[in-house]
C-alpha cells in the first residue's frame, strides 16, 4: 500500500492523474482519492492538517499493516532552481531540536536534503535547508504507523530568493507533473521492496483458517501465529498444514503437529 | 560501499574523518548532530536497513574498553573488548548483532586514539601479566578496513604496549593492510567458519570458505599467528560431514604451526536477542530448530548440545593439539 500526503489538491494532482485515481465518495472529512492500493490525501495546510489528516489516513487504510507513506508538495530555498525534486534527508521543525532521518532503501536522481518545516511561509531563506510547512509533522505522525525506511517527503523547488512563493495552482501542478518520472521511479522502487516484504507475512484469512478448527487461548494464537508465519516459506498457501492437522479438535494437538513440522522441515538446510 | 554517509558535525574536521570522506567520494553526506538520532529511534526495521545500511561517523565518549563477557578467552585471565565499530557489514543469521541495535547502519568511532589510551590504561592495571584485547565483538574487525584503516593505527600502538595481546577477528578477506606489516607475535587474526552448508544458507555476503583458506595462507607465510574461531556451530541434519568436511578442507591447506588457538562453541543466543532476531526473521530455518532455555540463553536442548560439543571437540582434536584448544563455557 502506498499513501500519498499532499497538503493542496493542486500539489495531489499529478499523482491522481498519473495513478488514475478515483475519489473515494464517502469520505467527507479530508479529500480521498483511490486506485486499489495506491491512495493520495489532501490534508489542507499547515502541521496540524497534515499531522491530523496523517493520522486519520492511518485509522481508515492502513489498520492491519505499514504503508508506504510519502509527503509530496512544493518548498522553497535560497538559490536552487524552481522545479529541482528534493528527496529529504531530514526533518526539522523550525525552533526545535528534534530531527527525524528518513532511511533510503533505493537509489535515486532526485537530490537529498534537509527540510525545515516552518510556522508559516518564510521568504528568508538560508542555503543549507528547504522550507516547507508539512514535513515534519508528516514524518512525526506516520513514523507512528511504518519504520522510517516507509516514510518520505518529497518537495518540488517553487520559490527562491529571486521567485516569490507562488498562488498559480496550475504552475504548482505544472511543476510537480515536470518531476513526476524521478518521484514514480522512487515510489516504485520503493513499492517493489514493500511488497516482497509484506508477502513474508500471514493474512487474516490463513490465520482464521486455523483459528476456526478449534478453540485457542490468546498464548496459543500467538504460537500459532509464529508456527504458520514459519510454515509460510515451505508452502505459501499453507493448505498443506492445514490438511494435516483439519482432523484435530483441540489446539494444542494442531500446534504440536506444526511444531513437528517445523522443527523437521528446519533441519534440512 | 555505503550510499548515505552520516557525520556528526563535532567530528567533520577530524582528520580521521577527512581521509574517509576523500575515500566515499560517492556517497550523500549528512551531517548529524549525535549518532543516536540515527542509531537509536525506535521507529525502523533492522531488516529493511540491512539492503542498504549507510555509514554513521561519530566520537565515542565513555566505555572504549569493556570486560570480555565470561567464556570469550582464549586462554588469558585478563581479557577485555573493545569496539571501533557497532555493526557488521555482513548478515549472519545466527549472529547476535541482529538483534543488538535497532539500527543496521555501521557506526565508525573516529577517535582511535581515545582507544589506544584506555587500553594502554587497562593494561598497565596488568603490569606484567598478558591482557587480551578483542576486537571484533561488536563489529568484524577487518570487513570494512578499506575505509577505517584500523590496522594502520592500531598495530604499531599495540606494538608499543608490552603486555597487550590483541586478537583481530573476522570473516573477511580484507588482508591488504596486515600485509603491509611485520609480523606481531603478540596479534592473533582469528577467522570464523561455518560449514559449507551454514555458510550457504545463512551467512549473506560473507566470502566463501575457500576465499578465507587463502587468506590465512597469506598471513601464514608472512609469519601471522592464526586463530580458529568454529562459534556458533549450528545444528542440521548433515551437520558432523560437514563440519568434518570444513575441518579437512582448512587443515589440508593451512599450516598448523601457525596456529595460536581454536575456539568452539555451539549456537545460543541470550533471551531477548533471540526473540528479537526471530522477529525479525521468523521463517529463518535455523532459528525455528528446537530449543531450550537455559540460564537465560536459548540453546539447542542439553542432549543435542552435548552430542555436537563432543563430536565437534573430537574431530578437531584429531588434528590440533588440546593446548590451543578453547572450547566456549557460558
Amino acid at each position: 500500500m502506498l499513501i500519498w500526503m499532499c497538503a493542496l489538491h493542486c500539489e495531489a494532482k499529478p499523482i491522481i492523474d498519473r495513478y488514475h485515481l478515483k475519489k473515494i465518495t464517502q469520505s467527507n472529512i479530508f479529500d480521498c482519492y483511490q486506485n486499489n492500493a495506491i491512495f493520495c490525501v489532501v490534508s489542507g495546510m499547515g502541521a496540524i492538517n497534515m499531522a491530523a489528516a496523517t493520522a486519520w489516513c492511518a485509522a481508515q487504510f492502513a489498520q492491519n499493516t505499514s504503508p508506504v507513506w510519502i509527503n509530496l508538495g512544493i518548498a522553497g530555498h535560497l538559490d536552487l532552481d524552481i522545479g529541482t525534486t528534493i528527496l529529504a534527508s531530514q526533518v526539522r521543525q523550525v525552533g526545535q531540536n528534534n530531527r527525524i532521518y528518513p532511511i533510503t532503501l533505493t537509489r535515486t536522481t532526485m537530490t537529498r536534503m534537509p527540510i525545515e518545516s516552518q510556522q508559516a511561509e518564510n521568504v528568508e531563506y538560508d542555503d543549507k535547508s528547504i522550507y516547507d510547512l508539512e514535513a515534519f509533522a508528516f514524518v512525526k505522525t506516520a513514523s507512528r504507523f511504518s519504520p522510517l525506511e516507509w516514510c518520505h517527503c518529497i518537495k518540488v523547488i517553487s520559490d527562491n530568493s529571486s521567485t516569490p512563493p507562488t498562488r498559480d495552482k496550475a504552475r504548482i501542478s505544472e511543476l510537480i507533473t515536470r518531476s513526476m518520472p524521478a518521484i514514480d521511479a522512487f515510489a516504485q522502487a520503493l513499492l517493489e521492496i514493500h511488497t516482497d516484504h509484506m508477502q513474508r507475512t500471514l493474512t487474516a484469512h490463513q490465520l482464521h483458517r486455523f483459528l476456526d478448527l478449534a478453540h485457542f487461548s490468546q498464548t496459543q494464537r500467538v504460537q500459532l501465529k509464529k508456527s504458520l508465519l514459519a510454515l509460510l516459506a515451505y508452502d505459501p498457501s499453507l493448505d498443506t498444514y492445514h490438511q494435516s492437522v483439519s482432523d484435530f479438535k483441540q489446539a494444542h494437538q494442531i500446534l504440536g503437529s506444526l511444531e513437528r513440522d517445523l522443527h523437521r522441515l528446519s533441519e534440512q538446510l | 560501499m555505503a550510499q548515505t554517509l552520516y557525520i556528526e558535525s563535532a567530528i567533520r574536521q577530524h582528520p580521521r574523518s577527512q581521509e574517509i570522506l576523500q575515500r566515499m567520494p560517492k556517497s550523500h553526506v549528512i551531517e548529524i548532530e549525535r549518532y543516536g538520532e540515527v542509531f537509536n529511534p525506535k521507529s525502523q526495521n533492522f531488516r529493511l536497513q540491512k539492503k542498504n545500511p549507510a555509514l554513521i561517523l561519530s566520537r565515542k565518549h565513555a566505555g572504549y574498553v569493556l570486560p570480555a563477557p565470561i567464556g570469550y578467552g582464549i586462554g588469558g585471565q585478563h581479557n577485555y573488548y573493545f569496539s571501533h565499530m557497532l555493526n557488521c557489514i555482513y548478515d549472519c543469521r545466527y549472529c547476535f548483532l541482529q538483534g543488538m541495535y535497532r539500527s543496521a547502519h555501521q557506526v565508525l568511532f573516529v577517535n582511535y586514539e581515545d582507544f589506544v589510551n584506555e587500553i594502554r590504561h587497562t593494561a598497565e592495571q596488568h603490569a606484567d601479566e598478558p591482557v587480551w584485547f578483542f576486537s571484533g565483538y561488536d563489529c568484524d574487525s577487518l570487513a570494512y578496513e578499506p575505509v577505517t584503516h584500523f590496522i594502520d593505527y592500531h598495530l604499531p600502538a599495540f606494538a608499543e604496549i608490552e603486555n597487550a595481546w590483541l586478537e583481530i577477528r573476522t570473516k573477511s578477506t580484507q588482508i591488504r593492510q596486515l600485509l603491509q606489516h611485520e609480523a606481531n607475535p603478540r596479534v592473533v587474526v582469528a577467522f570464523s567458519f561455518s560449514d559449507q552448508q551454514v555458510h550457504q544458507h545463512s551467512e549473506y555476503q560473507v566470502p566463501s570458505i575457500q576465499k578465507r583458506i587463502d587468506a590465512m595462507k597469506k598471513l601464514s607465510d608472512q609469519g601471522w599467528l592464526l586463530g580458529l574461531r568454529f562459534d556458533p556451530v549450528v545444528y542440521h541434519q548433515d551437520y558432523q560431514a560437514s563440519f568434518n568436511d570444513l575441518l579437512e578442507t582448512i587443515f589440508s591447506q593451512v599450516d598448523i604451526n601457525s596456529l595460536h588457538s581454536v575456539s568452539l562453541g555451539s549456537f545460543r543466543l541470550p533471551k531477548q536477542n533471540f526473540k528479537t532476531i526471530h522477529e525479525l526473521y521468523p521463517q529463518e530455518k535455523i532459528l525455528n530448530q528446537p530449543f531450550e532455555l537455559q540460564h537465560g540463553m536459548v540453546s539447542y536442548p542439553q542432549d543435542r548440545e552435548h552430542a555436537m560439543m563432543t563430536f565437534c571437540e573430537q574431530a578437531l582434536l584429531r588434528y590440533i593439539p588440546s593446548t590451543i584448544y578453547f572450547p566456549c563455557r557460558w
